[in-house]
């Protein structure tokens, strides 16, 4: 295998993860701090990805779309958590993941009543359409450069938040401990509504940059949903650096495992079995992954919980 | 249990398929063939989720399990469902008992969550093999049960002795030993452990248990539709369960056959009625949760109480 | 004969020894009495013993067994029961259901899934006995978390009785209980005795030497002192640590 494909898919790797960062990020406070479930996270993922598109689609700037979409996104989000979810952090597990599986249902089918069925096209600004050469002889996507540099910035910026401000160590006192941060005299409520309100924009960029690589289209939000709860609970529930290590590893082996599986099975194994089963292995990886960390550390990789 | 509208519903649901066909609304059994195959499904989710307080967010890996394993054998060329039947049931069982016992060591989310991520598994790992349909799903004839025909009306017929005799087993099994100390580790895990209950075997044979019968209801739907789809081993399938068994009334016994029923009644009416059915049903479950947490069952109950 | 021996028990959660190598022997039909500071490591020694959690190091062995390693329910079985500092009740179950529950265990298996558990008569019968060695009999068929705390509490006891224990561990049977309800508890207690061997932790200091017939001291995880109730009233080291620095105080 040319090493120059292999440092190609670990980028690849990489950058997928690091946009699975920024929709795990929102998701493990908001499980971490409210211990509440929410599936429709996802949703917020999909409503960025369209408004991006439709906001790119009017103002024809691509930059300017993407801040329209990640503003309206915030909105739409703290709006969610205002009328709805703040009902449900008293309930039971069970009852948030009806209500936030209901409201999935609700938000695919206002999308499709807004944007019909068909998916939206939503491309790479021109400027960084093309490849560029990173290193000698290996040519790399800009776009795909660009998102790695935009999830890069992000996600310094969160750690700096989290770790350098006021609200945030609000946050890691209610992620370690509720009862003792509300004690402290954290005004709970509107840091709630705000926390979603910064989940919503987490989720509206990933949507922004993942939309002209993947599809935009009403269930993309749920396949990314679930791999975004894969990584928080790997990473340990209610820990940023949890989901940053977490995602990453998601995204590297996730994406390299489609590329080099079935290559090394058709090493070992007959080419009839390796078309079949890499596939099948690769698409299982992460899941087996989880599942072997949940093994040894139950409460993932990095507990935020004393 | 008051038997008298019990018997009066078995004997409407006996006289219904004669009466159909006189009239011309065959659609209508076979409507109720699913009804009762969903009850069947969501009752057994209701088994772990209700009354062990187990929220297992992975209940259609069963489901599609034993869907696929019927369809399987019979594209293999095994037409009896006297094998059918039996190796489908056993590979759920199995399945369940080899997922529970690793998702069992675990609590709360994280059982909710790694219960989903080992369906996830199954649904990838099936729909990779092509050779059985991949994404397509697979075709499968009915099989053969040697006594008689498996027609739409004998497969009627059969889905209710089923889900009859299912229910039967499970109102004894609530009421039984097994079933007060699944229920007690549900009230309070730790005191039921500390007056001499080994909690994780009781969790794990009723995890088995409502595996299997989720496979019954899987094989089932195969012979229903004739084809086994990826979307009854998909996570929204799981999903759609615990809708039914939350709309019924959760630990409630007739909670998963009145949810299974109501749900699938108004989706198909919203479906005749709107594009956009889904909005009508994303917005009742969501009253149903704000509103009536203790599903249907419980409002009844609280009329007639 | 020593009913229930620990030796060299340890457990460490991260870096904080909660057991630090405890020494500990309870013989058959005493009332022995475990004491100490709050933190001092009681609830997590009788988590041990108890089998919900298992020790960093050491051992336990238990009327002839080594139980170290045993989960929870088989200790049960042997005759080792045990009680919750904090309330730990079935409590939406009325006061006979959670003591059938606890009866059940013990009577046969509970793998029977066909049957119905509400016809076994014996379960029943036995339940009644014990709500009336409790004195619960009128409240037999009121839900557990409408009980007055008293009532809780003994409830809390009784459900390790019906396990028809050897040893009884009780983790501060009295907390939280007026003067009055203290009392009931001390008497209940001193019959119990008479048939079963009980390890007796709590705060309330009149009820410790009014039951207990040995006294241990526990501080910082260890056993400080072991002794009949006048040997350890009498001991500086005990004062120093716990009793408060006032030889011939407070405490009778």
């Amino acid at each position: 295998m040319p090493p120059s494909l292999f440092l190609e898919q670990i980028l690849n790797g990489v950058q997928f993860g690091l946009m699975l960062f920024l929709l795990a990020a929102g998701l493990t406070l908001v499980f971490g701090i409210m211990d509440m479930i929410n599936l429709a996270h996802g949703s917020l993922y999909m409503i960025g990805a369209y408004l991006t598109a439709t906001f790119v689609g009017l103002t024809g700037v691509f930059w300017l779309g993407v801040l329209l979409a990640v503003v309206g996104t915030a909105l739409i989000g703290m709006l969610l958590e205002f009328s709805i979810l703040r009902q449900l952090y008293k309930r039971d597990h069970l009852s948030q993941v009806l209500a936030t599986f209901a409201l999935i249902l609700i938000i695919n089918e206002v999308v499709r009543i807004i944007w019909g069925s068909q998916p939206l096209l939503l491309s790479a600004p021109e400027g960084l359409s093309g490849p560029i050469e990173i290193l000698p002889g290996l040519n790399y996507s800009a776009f795909r450069l660009t998102i790695i540099a935009v999830g890069l910035v992000v996600a310094v910026g969160l750690f700096l938040l989290v770790n350098n401000t006021r609200v945030g160590m609000w946050l890691r006192a209610g992620a370690s401990n509720r009862e003792m941060a509300q004690a402290m005299g954290v005004p709970i409520k509107p840091l709630f509504t705000l926390l979603f309100g910064v989940g919503a924009a987490l989720c509206a960029i990933a949507g922004a940059f993942l939309g002209p690589i993947l599809a935009v289209q009403v269930g993309m939000g749920e396949s990314i949903l679930i791999l975004a709860f894969v990584v928080i609970v790997i990473g340990g529930i209610g820990s940023i650096k949890g989901a940053l290590v977490g995602a990453l590893l998601v995204g590297i082996v996730d994406t390299a495992g489609r590329a080099f599986l079935p290559l090394l099975l058709s090493q070992v194994a007959s080419p009839e079995v390796a078309s079949n089963l890499g596939p099948a292995l690769a698409s299982i990886l992460i899941y087996l992954l989880m599942a072997v960390v949940l093994f040894f550390k139950p409460q993932g990789l990095f507990p935020a919980r004393t | 249990m008051r038997y008298g509208p019990i018997l009066l519903l078995l004997g409407l649901l006996l006289a219904f398929p004669p009466i159909a066909s006189a009239t011309g609304l065959e659609f209508y059994t076979g409507l109720l063939t699913k009804l009762m195959i969903f009850a069947l499904a969501a009752g057994s989710l209701n088994l772990i989720l209700g009354y062990g307080g187990m929220v297992s967010f992975g209940h259609a890996a069963y489901f599609g399990v034993g869907a696929y394993t019927a369809a399987i054998l019979a594209r293999e060329g095994v037409s009896s469902a006297w094998v059918i039947w039996p190796v489908a049931l056993a590979l759920s069982g199995l399945l369940a008992f080899l997922i529970g016992a690793v998702c069992l060591r675990t609590r709360g989310v994280y059982f909710i969550m790694i219960t989903l991520a080992f369906a996830q598994m199954i649904y990838f790992l099936v729909v990779s093999f092509k050779q059985y349909g991949g994404e397509d799903g697979l075709r499968a004839r009915r099989p053969d049960f040697g006594l008689f025909e498996l027609s739409d009306t004998t497969l009627y017929y059969l889905t209710l002795a089923v889900l009859a005799a299912v229910l039967y087993g499970l109102y004894r099994l609530v009421n039984s030993r097994f079933g007060r100390v699944l229920q007690a580790i549900r009230e309070n895990e730790s005191r039921t452990a500390a007056i001499g209950y080994p909690v994780y075997r009781f969790q794990l044979v009723a995890f088995v248990i409502a595996g299997v019968l989720a496979g019954l209801a899987g094989v089932l739907m195969a012979h229903y539709t004739e084809y086994a789809s990826p979307n009854l081993l998909a996570w929204q399938q799981s999903g759609h369960l615990m809708m039914m068994v939350i709309l019924g009334g959760v630990g409630q016994f007739w909670g998963g056959v009145l949810g299974a029923a109501t749900l699938l009644l108004v989706e198909e009416i919203l479906q005749d009625l709107t594009l956009y059915w889904q909005l009508g049903v994303g917005l009742i479950l969501l009253l149903v949760v704000l509103f009536a947490p203790r599903g249907l069952a419980g409002l009844l109950r609280r009329r007639a109480g | 004969m020593s009913l229930l021996v620990i030796e060299h028990l340890t457990k460490q959660f991260g870096g904080l020894l909660a057991v630090n190598d405890c020494n500990l022997s309870v013989e058959v039909g005493e009332i022995h009495a475990l004491i100490g500071p709050n933190g001092a490591g009681k609830t997590t020694l009788i988590n041990q013993i108890s089998g919900a959690q298992r020790p960093t190091k050491g051992r336990i062995r238990f009327d002839g067994h080594e139980i170290t390693h045993l989960p929870q329910h088989q200790r049960v079985r042997l005759g080792l029961a045990r009680t919750f500092q904090i309330t730990n009740l079935f409590r939406s179950y009325t006061v006979l259901e959670n003591l059938e529950l606890a009866v059940q265990a013990r009577s046969g298996s509970s793998f029977r899934f066909w049957s119905p558990v509400k016809r076994e008569k014996a379960l029943r019968e036995e339940a009644e006995q014990i709500a009336e060695m409790l004195g619960l009999t009128p409240r037999n068929h009121t839900p557990a978390a409408q009980l007055s705390h008293g009532e809780q509490r003994q409830l809390e006891v009784g459900l390790a009785l019906a396990c028809k224990p050897k040893l009884l561990l009780l983790d501060e049977p009295m907390a939280g209980m007026g003067p009055e309800e203290s009392g009931q508890m001390v008497e209940l207690i001193d019959r119990l005795s008479q048939s079963v061997t009980i390890l007796l932790v709590e705060h309330d200091m009149d009820a410790v030497f009014r039951l207990a017939r040995r006294i241990s001291v526990l501080v910082y995880g260890q056993v400080i002192a072991s002794g009949p109730p006048e040997a350890i009233r009498a001991n500086p080291e005990v004062h120093k640590a716990y009793l408060g620095d006032d030889p011939g105080g407070q405490h009778p």
